[in-house]
């Protein structure tokens, strides 16, 4: 391979590579609202190469043109307009060969027309029950391989990956039975977010926060993904799945392992990888008597949300009556090992929150002695390190100060950093920093077979619990903080949700 | 690159004074800052000083800095030397406010017109005003500054124009060696990026690669200051010959290159061929495929470029090499 010395120094390498993009669903909701704009930004920004193709695959009858005018309206750049005049669309029943024969020609015809050298990226934005079937054909048409030496076949799959541990195995299973692990890259759209991202930088460049990131000085770590919406028109799809699933077994583990996890040896893909997995490896997985006792599982009444009269869970759009999905829940974990034991994790996530805000707060322990009198500080809570992840995005540390004046009165203040304030250069959106990344073939944000596996393994107990009717279903109405029952889940340790 | 006239924000806040002490611009900042209750929460990023004489200079670079504000909040020092009056320090102190994407933010700027042996005593009147712990960078919008210019000394980095700093045929040997003892970013080469990335996108077909080893001509046609530039990475990056390269003097840049492979001739050209922020690339290979790229132009070019330089402040050796091969275009 012949260098291009004129590429160095101009962050070429965070430039696609020519390639064909295939994408599975491409009449979906996943593809016009979030796959085809952050494909048309990343254009626009010039990270994608004219040789960069993109193959619509769905079952809609539409042609070459009707695809192309359905790109378009993703974007206004020049350069998106000129790439979407040569995107391709296939139409075709998923469990039909003919559908990925007639892909495979067409595949054929952009490496000649288009110069994409072989290289493809199979992005499943279809149904769950589609992706093994998918890959199978793949496989089976001879898509999965390379079809030169030095040409890369990748594929992108997205959350819900199983139902459960066993269903996640059989998805990996048959994913595996096509594909090596290293071509597979699962989206967890959390992991594409600066923030998310920074936890790493704030952990691990920074010499003052990671020596008190410990048992000796954290007192407990709260976790909480709080959204205002409700399911809107998701009702059906919201029902097989609950709050657990949806948000707690992908974007909360994801979180907490990079919130808990060692110093990797390397920040690349296997370096964070491999501490992400060995943290979540040291959550003690739940019994069912710890379920019933540390896992409150809640559903929303009808109540006011940001000025909004807006229905119960039950009276929703595609909702069972007599339901028994959760919408809210708050979990007490453990941690065996060295840095986290005997420090409690709290996490919650919930619909219809009186707002939408998702950040980690690590409460720190109080002094051992408080030379001040009671009157002194008055209003001086524990120190406390709160990421925020969305959506004001930053960093806030409290602390106690004096407040000025005569008496010697010690209060606690917020030291803000605001990520917007700081750096005001436009941060990618999640999917195009993640799309971009399977392009390149950088694999550190996205998450392996073993993170996926491990996520399920702490699940699971709970969700055979929530099938055995424990802990009961507890209610709460639509723009509270949640059920009593979250709230006693902490006083009985003797702290509150938020209380930093 | 579009038009960088002068955006109309308004100030939330003013001082003036004529022939003051540093001490009473500094006690100004507090006041200022101390009054405006929207402006408690400070993040700053950064402390950039600008070293200019010249009128034209001046309003270029205070155009480019206001804008710069909303994306690198942090305290912006203007200087203007009148040498040859006596000591005296004129000052004007502003704090200015914006919204981005919901983020309130805000920055300071303080102009300063100095005269007498002030101006050979920079340093001592530009410290005190400087956010500690923040990176400095002193930008000198037209000329070069002297190798003993007392500024430099402040300096983590220098930001320099080749598009204002060199003339025709001179001026380099002083950019390499004021490049050898500092960290220099050059603003010209900033904005070069986008026509520096689009010919390196036109050689990424592994099939067109071998071209790059035989580029046989190139002709640039640009300003003299970026044009040498460009030529000097073309001879550094790829080894073509400095006779093989022909400069022209054009208002926009254009870049072309003749290679050949295996007995077929191929043309890789990039240019913005009118005012529209359009920059096009092609290639076309005798007998063979053609290639069409373009990239569309940042707005406010020199504020995009200034932006550019102080998100990374570090030395670009790319840069370093190029600057030493164009040598040979010095007279």
């Amino acid at each position: 391979m012949i260098p291009n010395p004129l590429s160095e120094g101009l962050d070429t390498h965070r430039r696609s590579p020519p390639v064909a993009m295939v994408i599975f669903g491409a009449s979906g909701d996943l593809t016009s609202r979030k796959i085809l704009p952050a494909l048309a930004a990343l254009a626009a920004r010039g990270a994608l190469p004219a040789s960069f193709v993109v193959v619509g695959v769905a079952r809609t009858e539409i042609d070459d043109a009707g695809f192309a005018k359905m790109a378009a309206a993703a974007g206004t750049d020049p350069a998106w307009t000129k790439l979407v005049g040569r995107f391709r669309y296939v139409a075709g029943d998923y469990s039909s060969p003919d559908t990925f024969a007639r892909l495979r020609e067409v595949l054929a015809e952009v490496d000649e027309g288009a110069g994409t050298e072989g290289n493809r990226i199979y992005y499943l934005a279809t149904i769950p029950a589609m992706f093994g079937v998918v890959a199978e054909a793949l496989g089976a048409e001879g898509l999965a391989r390379p079809i030169r030496k030095g040409a890369f076949v990748r594929l992108i799959i997205e959350k819900p990956l199983g139902r459960d541990l066993q269903s996640a195995r059989a998805l990996d299973e048959s994913l595996h039975a096509r594909f090596h692990e290293d071509q597979l890259y699962r989206i967890d759209h959390y992991m594409g977010k600066e923030t998310v991202q920074n936890v790493l930088a704030l952990r691990f460049a920074n010499a003052i926060f990671e020596p008190i990131w410990n048992r000796q000085y954290v007192d407990h770590v709260q976790v909480t993904v709080a959204e205002s919406l409700g399911v809107e028109h998701r009702g059906g799809f919201y029902e097989t799945a609950g709050a657990l699933r949806d948000i707690v077994q992908n974007h909360v583990m994801q979180v907490l392992g990079l919130t808990l996890m060692e110093p990797p040896a390397t920040v690349d893909a296997q370096g964070i990888r491999d501490e992400k997995v060995k943290a979540l490896r040291s959550i003690v997985i739940p019994t069912a008597q710890s379920v019933a006792e540390q896992v409150v599982r809640a559903q929303y009444d009808a109540g006011w949300v940001e000025g909004s009269l807006v229905p119960g869970y039950r009276e929703e759009e595609g909702v069972d009556p007599a339901s028994q999905t959760e919408t809210y829940i708050a979990m007490r974990l453990s941690v065996d090992n060295w840095r986290w034991a005997g420090v409690p994790i709290y996490v919650r996530t919930g619909k219809r929150l009186p707002k939408r805000f998702t950040e980690v707060a690590l409460q720190f322990k109080r002094v051992p002695h408080l030379a001040f009198s009671t009157s002194e500080a008055t209003r001086l809570g524990p120190n406390a390190l709160i990421v925020r992840i969305q959506p004001d995005e930053g960093i806030t540390l409290r602390f106690g100060a004096k407040v000025p004046g005569q008496a010697f009165e010690v209060r606690s203040v917020s030291m803000d950093f605001s990520y917007g304030a700081a750096f005001l250069e436009q941060s990618p959106e999640a999917y195009e920093r993640l799309i971009l990344d399977a392009l390149i073939g950088d694999p550190t944000l996205f998450i392996r077979a073993d993170e996926v596996d491990q996520s399920w393994r702490i699940v699971d107990p709970v969700l055979e619990a929530f099938a055995n009717g424990e802990p009961p279903l507890a209610r709460y109405e639509a723009g509270s903080w949640g059920p009593a029952e979250s709230d006693h889940l902490l006083g009985v340790d003797g702290r509150r949700w938020g209380d930093f | 690159m579009t038009s960088d006239a002068a955006p109309g924000t308004v100030p939330l806040a003013r001082w003036e004074a004529r022939s003051v002490s540093i001490g009473e611009v500094c006690a100004a900042l507090t006041e200022l800052r101390h009054n405006e209750e929207t402006t408690a929460t400070r993040t700053s990023v950064l402390n950039l000083v600008v070293a200019g004489d010249e009128p034209e200079a001046a309003a270029r670079a205070a155009s480019a800095m206001r804008r710069l504000g909303q994306r690198h909040p942090g305290r912006t020092l203007a200087l203007v030397c009148r040498s040859g009056a006596t000591d005296r320090i004129d000052a004007s102190v502003e704090l200015h406010s914006a919204t981005t994407d919901g983020t309130p933010i805000w920055w300071e700027e303080v102009h300063l017109e100095l005269g007498g042996r002030l101006c050979t005593h920079l340093a001592s009147v530009i410290m005190p005003l400087l956010l500690a712990g923040l990176p400095t960078a002193v930008w000198f919008p037209s000329a070069l500054p002297p190798p003993d210019a007392p500024l430099l000394g402040l300096a983590d980095v220098v930001l320099v124009d080749a598009r204002w700093a060199l003339q025709a045929g001179s001026g380099l040997a002083a950019l390499v060696e004021l490049s050898r003892r500092h960290k220099v970013i050059d603003l010209s080469w900033c904005r070069l990026t986008p026509w520096r990335r689009l010919l390196a996108s036109l050689f990424e077909p592994q099939a067109l690669r071998p071209y790059l080893r035989g580029v046989t001509s190139a002709r640039i046609a640009a300003n003299p200051g970026p044009g040498r530039l460009l030529a000097g990475w073309l001879i550094d990056r790829i080894g073509v010959p400095g006779s093989a390269v022909t400069l022209e003097a054009a208002t926009h840049a254009s870049i072309h290159l003749w290679a050949t492979h295996a007995g077929h001739r191929a043309r890789f050209s990039v240019e913005r061929p009118s005012d529209d922020p359009l920059v096009l690339g092609a290639v076309q290979v005798e007998g063979g495929p053609s290639r069409h790229e373009s990239v569309k132009l940042p707005e406010h070019g020199l504020t995009w470029s200034l932006a550019q330089a102080l998100s990374r402040l570090a030395r670009d050796p790319r840069y370093d090499a190029a600057i030493r091969a164009a040598l040979i275009f010095e007279k």
